[in-house]
């Protein structure tokens, strides 16, 4: 490992051009691969609130065909919703919450007008996430069936609302209406997208049809319970929707839904559509391939044109009893070593990039939304990295190593 | 006893055009703790000679029988782990490794042997150096050395591995001439103390003259 070392050091001194020019391309690489993981990390991975990704599901559309009214698609009643997820067998907790934010104008005692996003919900929202909650309380069911005007509030809120008062029990207008702050929660990231919101408030059972309203619904499924269960489940309720829409010529059509994390990064797509995550994931899988043999082609040419300097050290090496496979060894290992120091530059420069252009990672597009460090450094992301240089210097190392490990040692001693 | 071996060695190089013999029908026995000087005009085959007995090189025909051993039945790994074992090389342009300090050129052979560990490794350099009188060079890079002392180290390289056999092409043919009588008073006493076989290439008639037998080349054969 020392004697590796020594090499690299020694190469860096003797060829500082193509040492450096490789040892940038491959942080280059590695950074953008890391990019697109973290933003992938982002969508997928748990954290605060949304700390069960992997245990939820989404129910979120209704897409309806035929004649007459309240056809074409379009998020859930409270009714629907209830008719088609309440009580399914393996659910340990449900919420139903507007699938859409509102940006609601509110005013505190600060008396500044302040647009925030409303994000309404029952009181299974604050079970099936897991807020920070900094003061008071959240809303019950009872609360939420009676109507309150009562509101949890993020903490930034807080402040653009009240200033530095305490804000539990003050009053602030939403809408025109009157809501009683009676909980604190730490700031949501925008990237927790099913969670997100600034003012939480009991959401209402009025929809604006029988069949669709402005419902999603927000699953927790139990430990080990499988998600094709669940969505079985749901596609017999759908029958029974369409029978009961059989007598109007209409019928659902069943998109696959309830959808899970992945589906959802992915991107639903829409209300009429069925989502398609296989498609994401190639996506996905065609873009690390790019970003890895793109610059693993002009790397194993940086690594050839090093090893051409070194051909006579390798039949020396050859004279003395090294093997074909211990050259192949000897000279991957050495450029492991060198792409692990471009990946750790590449890793930390994707974390400090990301860090401040986070509004690349959403759809928000907005530079201001930046991903908390604890999002973007994840067991995940350095087992990611590691990989992806090991990946990239098998591609951009293996044929000049087996090529150097073919040099016919005569020749090659006599090499100047 | 013959520690090597060759019969009827021939050495064609071919390319498109044109077929060149460099070795024709060698037959040569050198025996155990014999110092042999090989002499001939360049060109005529002494280097093809000393690689194909280094095992670095094929011959086109006949055996090559080394330590009783034939090796021209070997494979590629296995010739690797016998030349690791028992041959050492030294070359006139002495082929340090430029990125390795002297004590790792010299460990250089006994990384490829298996069952030696990095204790063991680092006191035969130390006991190789303390011999050829260059500890004090120990962590110096090749290229803050003199001709002179870089020929100690491949030496140094050459023998740290303990084999039977060393090969030198001309080892002193880039040293002036003192430098070059204390390479060969070391090659002396390698061969005199440790009984190890040499094989030399050289043009020096003079220092020919010190090794118990010269075989000279021309025209890719042995002519005495």
């Amino acid at each position: 490992m020392k004697n590796k070392i020594l090499q690299i050091i020694y190469d860096l001194r003797t060829q500082p051009v193509i040492g450096w020019v490789t040892i940038i391309g491959t942080a280059l690489s590695i950074f953008l691969i890391m990019i697109v993981v973290m933003m992938q990390q982002i969508s997928i991975l748990s954290y605060a609130p949304e700390t069960k990704r992997d245990r939820m599901l989404y129910g979120l559309h209704i897409h309806i065909e035929g004649d007459g009214n309240e056809t074409g698609s379009s998020a859930l009643s409270y009714n629907l919703a209830k008719q088609l997820y309440g009580d399914l067998d393996g659910i340990e907790d449900i919420s139903y919450n507007s699938e859409w934010l509102t940006p609601t104008d509110a005013k505190g005692t600060t008396g500044k007008p302040y647009t925030v996003d409303l994000h309404k919900t029952d009181d299974g929202f604050w079970r099936v996430y897991e807020f920070n909650l900094l003061e008071g309380r959240y809303y019950d069911a009872a609360e939420v069936a009676a109507g309150r005007k009562l509101a949890v509030i993020t903490e930034k809120t807080a402040r653009k609302l009240f200033g530095d008062e305490n804000a539990i029990g003050q009053h602030f207008m939403l809408d025109h209406n009157d809501f009683e702050v009676i909980g604190i929660v730490a700031d949501v990231s925008k990237f927790a997208t099913m969670a997100y919101g600034e003012v939480f408030a009991p959401i209402t059972s009025e929809s604006w049809s029988e069949i669709f309203g402005d419902i999603g619904v927000a699953m927790l499924v139990k430990p080990g319970v499988d998600f094709e269960h669940i969505r079985n489940q749901v596609k017999g309720r759908y029958a029974v929707v369409d029978g009961e829409l059989a007598a109007d010529g209409r019928q659902t059509v069943y998109h696959e839904a309830p959808y899970d994390q992945e589906t959802i990064a992915s991107g639903v797509g829409g209300s009429n559509i069925t989502p398609d995550p296989d498609s994401g994931r190639y996506t996905r899988y065609v873009i690390y391939a790019i970003l890895l043999i793109v610059p693993a082609i002009n790397l194993s040419s940086m690594l050839h044109s090093r090893l051409r300097r070194r051909v006579n050290e390798i039949g020396i090496r050859r004279a003395f009893g090294c093997t074909r496979k211990r050259i192949i060894k000897d000279i991957l290992s050495e450029s492991f070593i060198i792409t692990l120091i471009g990946g750790v530059i590449g890793l930390v420069s994707a974390v400090i990039f990301a860090s401040y252009y986070g509004g690349l990672f959403s759809d928000f597009g907005t530079a201001s939304v930046r991903p908390s460090l604890s999002m973007l450094i994840r067991f995940q992301t350095f087992a990611f990295a590691l990989g992806a240089c090991f990946i990239l210097n098998i591609i951009s190392a293996a044929v000049p190593a087996w090529q150097a490990s073919r040099l016919n040692p005569v020749e090659a001693i006599n090499t100047k | 006893m013959a520690l090597i071996e060759l019969n009827g060695i021939e050495k064609v190089y071919r390319t498109k055009e044109i077929e060149t013999t460099a070795l024709e029908n060698i037959n040569l026995t050198v025996d155990k703790g014999e110092f042999v000087s090989v002499m001939g005009p360049s060109g005529c085959g002494k280097s093809t000679l000393l690689n194909i007995i280094g095992l670095l090189d094929k011959p086109t025909k006949g055996t090559v029988k080394l330590l009783d051993t034939d090796c021209s039945l070997l494979g590629d790994t296995a010739l690797s782990h016998f030349r690791n074992a028992n041959i050492g090389f030294v070359f006139q342009s002495f082929h340090l490794i430029p990125s390795l300090n002297v004590a790792a050129n010299i460990e250089l052979p006994l990384t490829y042997r298996s069952g030696i560990g990095a204790a063991e490794r680092r006191r035969r350099v130390d006991e190789v150096l303390e011999r050829l009188e260059m500890t004090h060079r120990k962590r110096h890079l090749p290229s803050q050395l003199s001709g002179g002392q870089c020929q100690r180290v491949a030496i140094a390289r050459a023998i740290v591995g303990q084999p039977s056999i060393i090969l030198a092409d001309e080892p002193t043919g880039n040293l002036d001439s003192t430098m070059g009588a204390e390479v060969m008073d070391l090659l002396h006493d390698l061969n005199r103390k440790d009984g190890i076989t040499i094989v030399m290439v050289t043009h020096n008639e003079a220092q020919a003259q010190q090794t118990d037998r010269i075989v000279r080349f021309f025209d890719g054969r042995i002519i005495s």
